[in-house]
């Protein structure tokens, strides 16, 4: 029977590649989100990969909140979510006690938002504006994958 | 931490991501909604609002102009709220259509839609799906498939389109807008005194107030 011990640096290993995967994914987010406020701001025509729309998305109505584009909300989840990344990949062990206590929920809370308001954004795109934006999409994808990871890591930190 | 502890912080993390989630999604629904701000405004085709207000503010605009599209997006609404709302000024759109065809063509369909007495859903649809100039965003067949979608009689709108029922009310805004040398969209009069470009609220609500202080 494993010991104690060992149970932890298997459960740390394997959490270290799922913050990892959250560290890189981050990281795709935070430069379409980037792309996007920049574009926001400073204008110019969104590259639209694969066809239109993008514009069409960007210009709706639904862009921002409340005067905040929902790009920047983007990369602030983004951004937050690479810090959260970088500590849990920094933390020693699965520990479930002391300063790094909290990541993991806190982590699943953060990324259960974005995944739902991305995913209402997705659903804006496809029944209200009618257009689909590449990069929007990107990000959605993003959102949710980290939400899975998120999940994991949860599932993880309840059972260690 | 315990595991029942651990349970706990997972139920409230979650509800309390849910809740914030729902926060933003009722947030965009208010900056983005479906024309909300129109709700109880007196409207006869491109006109809003009271027709005895104190302040008329028109705006020349085209429906391919990606600044008429901006002030659509950050000022129309808001000004629709504080200004038309209350009474203290009505808003006519009138149409500047001097991009190309599509330009026409959208006035055109706006000008059908009026006829249905959905002017303002349709501007609104217009500058939603804005994307480049004369390539199609704005084809005959697209707007029709617009006032598919949004509900109007597909009959009456084809046959508007069809026979370009509605051409001539955008030609005589186009000929008025040249008359009084409109050079670019959109161009806004408040009261008969010129205001150019999508400028930020705050300069519009300076031009309608020292027109409501006369």
């Amino acid at each position: 029977m494993a010991s104690q011990q060992e149970q932890e640096r298997a459960y740390a290993h394997s959490d270290h590649r799922l913050w990892s995967a959250v560290v890189v994914l981050s990281l795709v987010g935070v430069g379409v989100t980037a792309y996007l406020s920049y574009n926001h701001y400073f204008g110019g025509e969104v590259a639209c990969l694969g066809g239109g729309g993008c514009e069409a998305v960007q210009q709706s109505r639904y862009s921002s909140v409340l005067g905040v584009p929902v790009a920047l909300l983007g990369l602030g989840y983004y951004g937050a979510s690479l810090v959260f990344g970088i500590l849990g990949r920094l933390r020693p062990t699965a520990g479930t006690y002391g300063t790094y206590g909290l990541l993991t929920p806190l982590y699943f809370a953060m990324s259960l938002t974005a995944a739902l308001f991305s995913w209402y954004l997705t659903m804006l795109q496809a029944s209200v504006i009618r257009a689909y934006c590449v990069w929007c999409l990107t990000s959605a994808a993003c959102a949710s994958i980290l939400f899975a990871l998120s999940i994991a890591l949860l599932w993880r930190w309840l059972r260690a | 931490m315990t595991k029942a502890k651990r349970k706990q912080a997972v139920v409230i993390g979650g509800l309390c991501a849910v809740a914030l989630a729902a926060l933003l999604i009722f947030a965009v629904q208010q900056s983005g909604g479906q024309q909300k701000e129109l709700a109880g405004v007196p409207q006869q085709g491109a006109r809003l609002g009271n027709p005895d207000a104190p302040v008329l503010i028109e705006e020349f605009s085209d429906f391919q102009c990606p600044f008429c599209a901006r002030f659509f997006r950050e000022t129309e609404a808001r000004l629709i709220q504080e200004y038309v709302n209350p009474g203290k000024a009505r808003f006519v759109y009138r149409h500047f259509a001097f991009i190309g065809p599509e330009s026409v063509w959208a006035s055109q369909a706006a000008e059908c839609a009026a006829n249905q007495g959905l002017f303002w859903e349709f501007h609104a649809k217009l500058f939603n799906n804005q994307a480049g100039e004369n390539q199609g965003a704005f084809s005959v067949d697209r707007l029709k498939r617009f006032a598919q979608d949004l509900r109007m009689s597909t009959d009456l709108f084809n046959r508007c389109m069809d026979t370009n029922e509605t051409l001539e009310r955008v030609r005589k805004d186009t000929e008025e807008a040249q008359r009084l040398g409109v050079r670019s969209t959109p161009t806004f009069f408040i009261n008969g005194a010129p205001l150019l470009g999508a400028l930020p609220f705050e300069e519009f609500k300076a031009a309608i107030e020292s027109q409501l202080a006369k």
